[in-house]
């Protein structure tokens, strides 16, 4: 299979005419998703593809998994999403309103939790990850859209909501020390899923980073497995063993 | 392990980057899209970890 990383707008190589670490709004985010799944797929004619999100990237796999069960049918595998941070905690409402305010005013100012690039750069010295506080636009998409967002949403029964039904296969991954995203949280998400092939998968000892520490490839291994066993695609060299 | 860097643009003119993986098998039925974290990137031991273990499982 082929491996296909987009980088979102505001981030890395596609700032364009932002910051980096600047994020216009989480559905644009969305939408550039769709996109970019339209652009890959429709060049590649017959291939199956899936999707695999991690934090906010789970977030955006989530929300258009129904956009693309819809629009590609059976060539859309499904979606596996690594501590999706669909919902979270909030700051309360004073904090949200002024965050909100300043979001408005100066998106670009810095005010969230510091990255910790180091835990995950790859040392080429492009410095392609945001290493500041987090900008505000981009924390108020958070706490002020995504969460409350999911939070309505789910209160709803699937077939009146608008979005995020989740009536597609999917796994959520969540590591049980996760304390960016909850793995109690995950619970919720995957029992608001119309679909009934999902799964919650808890990995033990695990963060909100677990592909960069002890173990990733175990949790990766559990990743792609998923889609051979959806696919019922064999690794070649099982193929000629058995032909 | 960087992967090959290409652009697209969306209907509203964003040109975006990414970053293709190519399978070790000859013909790839299968394509995985991969959307990372909030302030991240392709540039992330993350992502790599992940392309490699993907692309070297041998699905086609």
């Amino acid at each position: 299979m082929n491996f296909y990383c987009l980088e979102h707008h505001g981030h890395g190589r596609s700032v364009g005419s932002g910051s980096l670490g600047l994020v216009e709004s989480f559905d644009r985010l969305r939408d550039d998703a769709v996109q970019f799944c339209r652009h890959i797929i429709n060049q590649k004619g017959k291939n199956r593809f899936g999707i695999v999100g991690h934090s906010l990237g789970g977030a955006i796999s989530l929300y258009i998994g129904d956009i693309l069960q819809h629009e590609f049918g059976e060539s859309f595998v499904g979606v596996v999403a690594l501590a999706p941070s669909v919902l979270g905690g909030a700051p309360g409402w004073a904090t949200l309103s002024l965050l909100s305010g300043v979001s408005y005013i100066l998106p670009w100012v810095a005010v969230g939790p510091e990255e910790h690039t180091e835990l995950y750069d790859t040392g080429s010295g492009l410095n392609l990850n945001y290493s500041g506080k987090m900008r505000a636009s981009t924390a108020s998409m958070f706490v002020n859209d995504i969460y409350p967002r999911t939070g309505r949403l789910l209160a709803l029964q699937p077939a009146e909501r608008d979005e995020l039904k989740m009536n597609f296969a999917f796994i959520i991954f969540s590591g049980d020390k996760d304390g960016v995203v909850p793995y109690k949280l995950m619970r919720v998400v995957v029992e608001g899923a119309a679909t009934m092939e999902k799964a919650l998968v808890k990995l033990k000892g695990k963060g909100h980073q677990p592909l960069i520490v002890e173990g990733w490839e175990e949790v990766a291994s559990k990743m792609s497995s998923w889609f051979a066993s959806r696919t019922q695609l064999q690794p070649v060299t099982s193929k000629l063993n058995t032909s | 392990m960087a992967g090959k860097g290409l652009t697209f643009t969306t209907t509203a003119s964003h040109e975006l980057y990414y970053e293709v993986f190519h399978a070790a098998v000859d013909e790839p039925e299968l394509d995985i899209i991969f959307f990372h974290g909030v302030n991240e990137s392709a540039d992330t031991t993350g992502v790599q970890n992940l392309a490699k273990n993907f692309t070297a499982a041998g699905l086609p």
